[in-house]
């Protein structure tokens, strides 16, 4: 089955046209680099250097007109890589819905291990496990699902997490229904209480309604 | 690119408009295309938009939702779930 692409960044347009809005705080600092471009896909990715504690610097994209129906699932899909792991814990994408509140987080920990969290409509999250450490320097393939509720009284919305293509984790299943009607915003990079020092690269930023092919030559992942 | 954004990191570029959003003061400083690079207390924004209104809508949620994050996350039920 083909999947639906809302979208696909490959940060390729500058001023960083693929966005709708990217924001600095501090000297923290999100950039259009050659070093951070995914190999064989394009000159330019995107690289987030945070230089002081809660000095955030991410990129947001308007997903307000996408329709999230019952039942159905949004894929976030991105190619990552950092130098080393960050001090504590990072939000390295979130997702709003409902106006303005966080709905989704995916999240870092400082021994490099990733999660997904998923708001439920009673405003507590549930989690899936976390991820084996993701080795340094190197690109992985992160898929972050989250499936809304097929109906007001179905507590069937999940979210799971894929790496490389394969499934690692997945939540319990909750009530989302209402909470996941209206998407907002999407946002990556460092998104809150950013940790100094901490450095990481994305490429290749998709949504879409199932888990996209990621693009890999020969059969093998790039790294 | 890279100059123009160093230029913007340093505070180097001219205001073109002040406005006030919600309590920020924040200062429109570039227009390329449809880039529109601003400035606030201690934050740096480049919105695409196709108009200055637009991109002061965009900003706006974005200010606001910041703030809210942090005050909501302690009181966040839906009124569904209640």
């Amino acid at each position: 089955v083909i999947p639906i692409i809302h979208f696909r960044v490959l940060n390729e347009i500058p001023n960083f046209g693929e966005w709708t809005a990217i924001i600095e705080e501090g000297d923290s600092t999100i950039d259009q680099v050659e070093d951070a471009s995914y190999p064989h896909r394009g000159k330019l990715g995107l690289r987030i250097s945070i230089a002081n504690y809660g000095e955030d610097a991410y990129a947001l994209k308007d997903i307000s007109d996408i329709d999230l129906r019952p039942g159905g699932s949004i894929y976030i899909g991105m190619f990552i890589r950092m130098p080393s792991y960050p001090s504590s814990d990072e939000i390295l994408c979130s997702i709003t819905a409902q106006s303005t509140y966080v709905a989704g987080y995916l999240h870092l920990d400082a021994n490099g291990r990733i999660r997904g969290e998923m708001r439920k409509d009673d405003g507590d999250f549930v989690y899936t496990n976390y991820s084996s450490p993701l080795a340094t320097d190197i690109w992985h393939y992160i898929s972050w699902a989250i499936r809304r509720a097929s109906s007001p009284t179905s507590a069937d919305g999940q979210t799971t997490l894929f790496i490389n293509g394969a499934e690692v984790a997945s939540s319990s299943e909750a009530d989302n229904y209402d909470r996941f009607s209206t998407l907002d915003r999407l946002l990556v990079g460092s998104i809150t209480d950013s940790r100094a020092g901490f450095v990481c690269d994305f490429d290749e930023i998709s949504l879409a309604d199932r888990m996209v092919r990621p693009f890999i030559r020969g059969g093998r992942w790039l790294r | 690119m890279r100059r123009l954004m160093e230029r913007f990191r340093q505070g180097e570029l001219p205001v073109l408009k002040r406005l006030t959003i919600g309590k920020a003061d924040v200062r429109l400083v570039h227009r390329e295309e449809r880039a529109r690079f601003y400035q606030g207390n201690n934050w740096r924004a480049i919105v695409n938009a196709d108009s200055d209104e637009e991109a002061v809508n965009i900003l706006q949620v974005e200010l606001r939702r910041t703030v809210e994050d942090i005050e909501g996350d302690t009181n966040n039920t839906l009124p569904s779930a209640q």
